[in-house]
């Protein structure tokens, strides 16, 4: 023992003596659980950051980019493929029928088509004489008090109503704009002369005939042209039922737009003159012979689309116009599947035949397509005489569901018939935007199946016509057909065997691949971000770009042979035993065959396990193990070790002993001692984290500097390490404070050591289990009913999630829930140890 | 009215008042003196009442403290003052509240009831203050985990926050004993002297020893007694507790017998020492001569086994030879004095409780 002087430090709430006791007296276990946990860390990110975790993530993500390319790719390869297909045929062969020639795009413009047709050929019921006489005697009869401006307005404003009760409001506006304004003009004797009238046609004709005079002098007139010349093609057939002769059709086709014209104008025109001028209008010449192969663009307008509506009347003539036919053909068709692609995808929890129509028990699905063929323009499903299909309960209820829910993402044969498909159901009066519905069924109460909303029709229609499809194909197309007319040679073309009749199906396989691979390349570019597609590598991105540009012909080709089997084999079924009548026409076959093959290997998979690929593959390793494991959980075992001993031995454990007489037997406040005790446990908890900490970011520095593991930079940040550090104080803050009033309260150590332990351990295995049930955790693993067991604890007070997702102030505002019950506790021990007896 | 002249300076008394407090047993003077100086006149009021220090020169006062732990546990409504100076014994039972008693006046213990005050300070919630004049020997002597008894004396230093290795020096060499070993290992006689040498190295007035001698071997009940008894010259005041009366008849100034919690009585030892009277048994060999000595009842028969016709009795000092004279022509088998001891005293108040009682 020594006799110098026992150096003093003065303290009325502390005393330094006591707290020195304290350190040396459980300086080891102190020592051991902070080495412990030092080495754990330590370990585990030197360990994790030998492996690669974000390959990992990086080959999933690109697996689905892959896969998003395999499937435009495999769509894009059948259609493309059918195009250059129909082209080759037409151009060598005649397709002999086309029944059923392609919808929408015909069902639109059909209603101008029979609104030009309507005012061509009748007569207001009132007037009983042909609409340009009849508008010429209103002219003549308004009153004489209004300027000509005036009385042309008024007019237009008179007969526009009649005529849009006749058609529709769109070529009522036509009219009345373009031909009444002029012919008006024209018609009066103060402006114009009478010379002119006849000279007028002519020349309006004749720069009619001309596009640039047109599209300069009449810009909105533009978009009409060819409504005239499809009013035209119309006619045909109205006025020549049967098939006649291609020069008779020609024939007709003049006396249609003549006659159009000469409804509107006075009869004091020779016919001669306008029909002159609408020979040079339509054929660019007025030669008849020459209009077989005509040479302005609506001449040539005119001819594809009567050869669309019937080739056989058109045999022999000018192949390139008939192939032209066929890419028209072709690119609404691919506008018409492709469309699909813009619309919203859902999962389809019902089996689906062939057609994406959903079937039942018996295998009959719920209505045919040879049936009902079309949607109409809302997009319902319709019956053969243009009435909506009745979508009831009791058909809904014959649908089989899909097993397990294994529900997969529709294609866009069962984006069609999502109405059967969906349980959407919209009420028709209450809150729902009733300008969706037509006048007359406003007050019809009943509420029915959907497919697609106004707005989501509305949205998808805009992306449509934004990606402007149509242009595309055609584009496409069109070089193909470039390339078609330029191989044809006389006797060989590698396109087509000319002596046996046959297509050549590789080639036109090997142009697919090409086109598509050309395509393709802005894709992929744009899909893995990248600048050339030499920057994709196999370290990187786990492929290379030639090897994507490898499959994308791998993909096409796999495509475009699915499309051949599927095509026979929809050919081949047939509604009647005797296999007479055919279940689908060759343009469904077509689309389904388009669909069916472009579907991508993801995309066959069910929808809840694609959910949770791409969830695994957003997963934060780092903040899972590091965060959540080691911060959150392993790390506040070995602490909590320390601390509930350690907590129990300063306080509870002096008391049961009787030491703390020893300590009381000198001029020593109680609440100087306890509180002394309560630094020490708090400071020596401080300063194992601050260690802790220090060895992780050592830990990391390590990792990056040795083992060049990128991850480690990016995914756990020098402030996820501190903030994980601080939370993990607070944890054992709290804890620590749990641990010291059940060691001031119980005299016996036993008491004070079980009940310190049992709380702290609870609330550890019940964080631990509610691990599963955190949103750290990859949808896959994640059973969401555990995360009650995170309400349970106070350790999850410490929320790893908001670090990973910076939401900062839920982060502090939890933490500091952890010092305030750390706090509470604590002060409440003291207060309580004060006050009480003890055993000593 | 008395004055007093003092040259120029005049002081009257014109006034005084007696007080008489009953609760204290004091009376509480006030004078009203005039005092003028050249002249010039002063009244001033002065009262003299009994200072604490006055009071008794009680170091320790416990005033109807109760505690009950329920079960009839505990203790219940004990008071006495230790006076200073004094070496204060308490006896009981095991149980009796001893401990109980002892850990209230070292502010371990807060009472249900009543007031413990040690030298003026509240004993719990001035604990600490009294630490510095106290040293305390528990009576289940645990010392914290530290290596050897030196730095048990080091740590308690560094507590005490003043240097006091010379005292402690001179006490272990008295007590001649090897402080080095592990204070977890000590012999119970190696741990009551390492106690007694941590209790009074920083010198303290009051001593509480709880059974300080319960354990031990007689050499070394000897050894601890014999230090008690020097302390107790040094003028300090000593407050043990024991169940053997030899030890506090020898010891104590003052014991108080504690049962169950009660106090039944405080007996004054220097009385007991002192008694006037002397107690002799007799046993006579003839019946007749028995009957006749208890008839002739001259002196004070506290006693009567008349099965074996044995008689106790109680005389004064003065009279023994009276006795002898009585006792000499006759034949008796014994005669031998009971001596009267602490134990006695309290046999005695024991036995009257229970006559009470019943």
């Amino acid at each position: 023992m020594n006799n110098k002087k026992v150096k003093i430090k003065e303290g009325k709430i502390f005393s330094f003596a006591l707290f020195k006791q304290s350190v040396k007296a459980h300086k080891n276990i102190w020592l051991a659980t902070t080495f412990g946990n030092c080495l754990v860390v330590a370990i585990l990110i030197v360990v994790l950051s030998s492996i690669n975790i974000s390959a990992t993530k990086t080959g999933l993500g690109n697996l689905f980019d892959t896969a998003q390319l395999e499937h435009t790719v495999k769509a894009n390869a059948s259609s493309t493929y059918m195009g250059y297909d129909m082209m080759t045929n037409s151009y060598y062969n005649d397709i002999e029928t086309l029944s059923n020639v392609s919808t929408n795009v015909y069902s639109v413009d059909k209603k101008i088509l029979d609104g030009y047709d309507i005012i061509c050929n009748e007569k207001p019921i009132s007037a009983g004489k042909p609409y340009g006489e009849y508008i010429l005697d209103y002219y003549d009869n308004l009153s004489t008090g209004q300027t000509k401006e005036e009385k042309r307005t008024d007019c237009k404003e008179f007969i526009r109503p009649i005529i849009e009760r006749a058609v529709d409001a769109e070529t009522a506006d036509f009219f009345t704009n373009y031909f009444l304004d002029p012919y008006l003009i024209a018609h009066d004797p103060d402006t114009g002369s009478k010379n002119n009238n006849v000279h007028y046609l002519a020349k309006y004709a004749f720069s009619m005939s001309i596009d640039s005079y047109i599209d300069d002098a009449y810009p909105d007139f533009v978009p009409y042209k060819t409504n005239i010349v499809n009013m035209v093609n119309l006619s045909i057939d109205a006025y020549s039922p049967g098939s006649k002769g291609e020069d008779e059709k020609i024939r007709i086709s003049y006396e249609n737009m003549l006659n159009t014209i000469l409804t509107i104008l006075p009869s004091s025109i020779s016919t001669d003159t306008v029909s002159k001028a609408c020979n040079v209008f339509m054929y660019g010449t007025d030669d008849i012979y020459e209009m077989k192969n005509p040479k302005t663009p609506q001449g040539q307008t005119i001819f594809i689309n009567g050869y669309i509506k019937d080739p056989s009347n058109y045999k022999g003539n000018s192949p390139y116009l008939k192939a032209y036919a066929m890419l028209s053909i072709s690119a609404a068709m691919f506008q018409d599947n492709s469309k699909w692609d813009y619309f919203p995808s859902f999962e389809v929890k019902y089996v689906t035949n062939e057609a994406g129509i959903p079937i039942d028990k018996d295998g009959m699905a719920l209505f045919s397509l040879s049936e009902y063929p079309l949607l109409s323009k809302d997009y319902v499903p319709m019956t053969k005489d243009g009435k909506e299909l009745n979508i009831t309960t009791e058909l809904l209820a014959r649908r089989i569901k899909v097993k397990n829910n294994m529900g997969t993402s529709s294609d866009n044969l069962q984006k069609q018939y999502r109405a059967l498909l969906d349980e959407r159901k919209v009420e028709q009066l209450n809150g729902k935007d009733i300008s969706e519905y037509p006048e007359g069924e406003k007050n019809t109460v009943k509420s029915k199946y959907i497919g697609y909303t106004a707005s989501e029709i509305r949205k998808a229609e805009e992306d449509l016509n934004k990606a402007d499809l149509v242009t595309k194909s055609k584009s496409i197309l069109a070089s193909f057909m470039k390339k078609l007319i330029l191989d044809d040679k006389d006797n060989t073309s590698i396109y087509y065997d000319k002596t046996n009749k046959k297509i050549n199906k590789d080639k036109l396989i090997e142009e697919v691949a090409d086109t598509l691979t050309e395509q393709a390349t802005p894709i992929i570019l744009d899909q893995f971000e990248i600048e050339s597609l030499s920057d994709l590598t196999v370290e990187k991105n786990g492929i290379s770009g030639e090897e994507l540009l490898y499959k994308v012909k791998e993909y096409s080709s796999f495509a475009i042979s699915s499309y051949e089997l599927l095509i026979q084999r929809y050919q081949g079924y047939y509604v009647d035993e005797d296999k007479t009548v055919r279940k689908y026409t060759d343009t469904q076959c077509q689309n389904m065959a388009i669909v069916k093959s472009g579907i991508g290997s993801v995309d066959m998979l069910p929808v809840y396990i694609t959910g949770n690929l791409t969830d695994l593959s957003s997963i934060n390793m780092y903040g899972l193990v590091i965060g959540i494991i080691f911060f959150d959980c392993a790390g506040i075992l070995l602490s909590i070790i320390y601390l509930m001993m350690t907590a129990n031995e300063l306080i509870a454990g002096q008391v049961d002993s009787g030491s703390l007489a020893f300590v009381l037997s000198t001029p020593t406040k109680r609440s100087k001692f306890a509180f002394t005790q309560v630094i020490y446990l708090f400071t020596s908890l401080l300063v194992s984290y601050i260690i802790i900490f220090a060895v992780a970011l050592a830990a990391r520095e390590m990792g990056i500097a040795w083992l060049h593991s990128e991850d480690l930079k990016t995914e756990l940040s020098r402030m996820h390490i501190l903030y994980y550090s601080i939370g993990s104080f607070a944890v054992s803050f709290a804890i620590a404070g749990i641990c010291l009033l059940s060691s001031c309260i119980f005299n016996k150590s036993k008491i004070s050591l079980g009940i310190g332990m049992g709380i702290s351990m609870f609330f550890l295995v019940v964080s631990i289990i509610g691990i599963f049930g955190t949103s750290v955790m990859p949808q896959m693993i994640r059973i969401d009913a555990m995360s009650i067991f995170n309400y349970l604890t106070i350790v999850r007070l410490f929320d790893v999630n908001s670090v990973l997702t910076n939401n900062m102030s839920d982060f502090w505002i939890k933490l500091s829930g952890l010092f305030a019950i750390g706090i509470v506790t604590t002060v409440a021990g003291c207060i309580y140890f004060e006050k009480k007896d003890l055993p000593l | 009215m008395k004055s007093t002249d003092l040259d120029d300076l005049q002081v009257n008394i014109d006034e005084i008042l007696q007080e008489y407090d009953n609760e204290t047993n004091s009376v509480s003077l006030s004078l009203k003196l005039n005092i003028s100086l050249d002249g010039n006149n002063v009244s001033k009021n002065i009262s003299i009442s009994p200072s604490k220090k006055d009071k008794e020169n009680s170091i320790v006062s416990l005033e109807h403290v109760t505690k009950d732990y329920g079960l009839k546990r505990g203790i219940f409504d004990v008071s006495f003052d230790v006076k200073e100076g004094e070496c204060f014994g308490l006896v009981g039972e095991n149980g009796a509240g001893k401990t109980t008693t002892l850990r209230h006046i070292m502010g371990f213990i807060k009472p249900k009831k009543g007031k413990i005050t040690v030298a003026g300070y509240d004993a719990f919630k001035q604990a600490e203050s009294i630490k510095s004049f106290v040293g305390y020997c528990p009576g289940e002597i645990n010392f914290p985990p530290l290596k050897d008894g030196s730095k048990l004396i080091d740590a308690k230093m560094q507590l005490l926050k003043e240097d006091y290795s010379k005292a402690a020096n001179e006490l272990i060499k008295e007590f001649q004993f090897n402080i080095m070993s592990n204070p977890k290992r000590m012999s119970k006689g190696m741990k009551q002297k390492m106690a007694l040498v941590l209790a009074l190295m920083h010198n303290p007035k009051l001593l509480i020893l709880d059974e300080p001698t319960t354990g031990l071997d007689p050499l070394m009940q000897d050894e601890i007694r014999n230090k008690i008894l020097d302390i107790k010259s040094q003028k300090k005041t000593i407050i043990m507790s024991s169940n053997l009366y030899d030890e506090l008849d020898l010891l104590c100034d003052r014991v108080a017998l504690i049962s169950q919690g009660h106090i039944i009585a405080i007996a004054d030892n220097n009385a007991i020492k002192n008694r006037e009277e002397v107690d002799y048994k007799i046993e006579f060999i003839n019946r007749d001569d028995y009957l006749h000595f208890k008839e002739e009842n001259r002196f004070e028969i506290i006693r009567d086994q008349e099965k074996y016709s044995q008689l106790t009795v109680e005389i004064k000092k003065a009279d023994i030879s009276a006795l002898f004279g009585v006792l000499k022509d006759i034949d008796i088998k014994f005669i031998s004095q009971i001596p009267y001891t602490l134990e006695t005293y309290f046999n005695k108040v024991l036995k009257e409780k229970e006559k009470k009682d019943e």
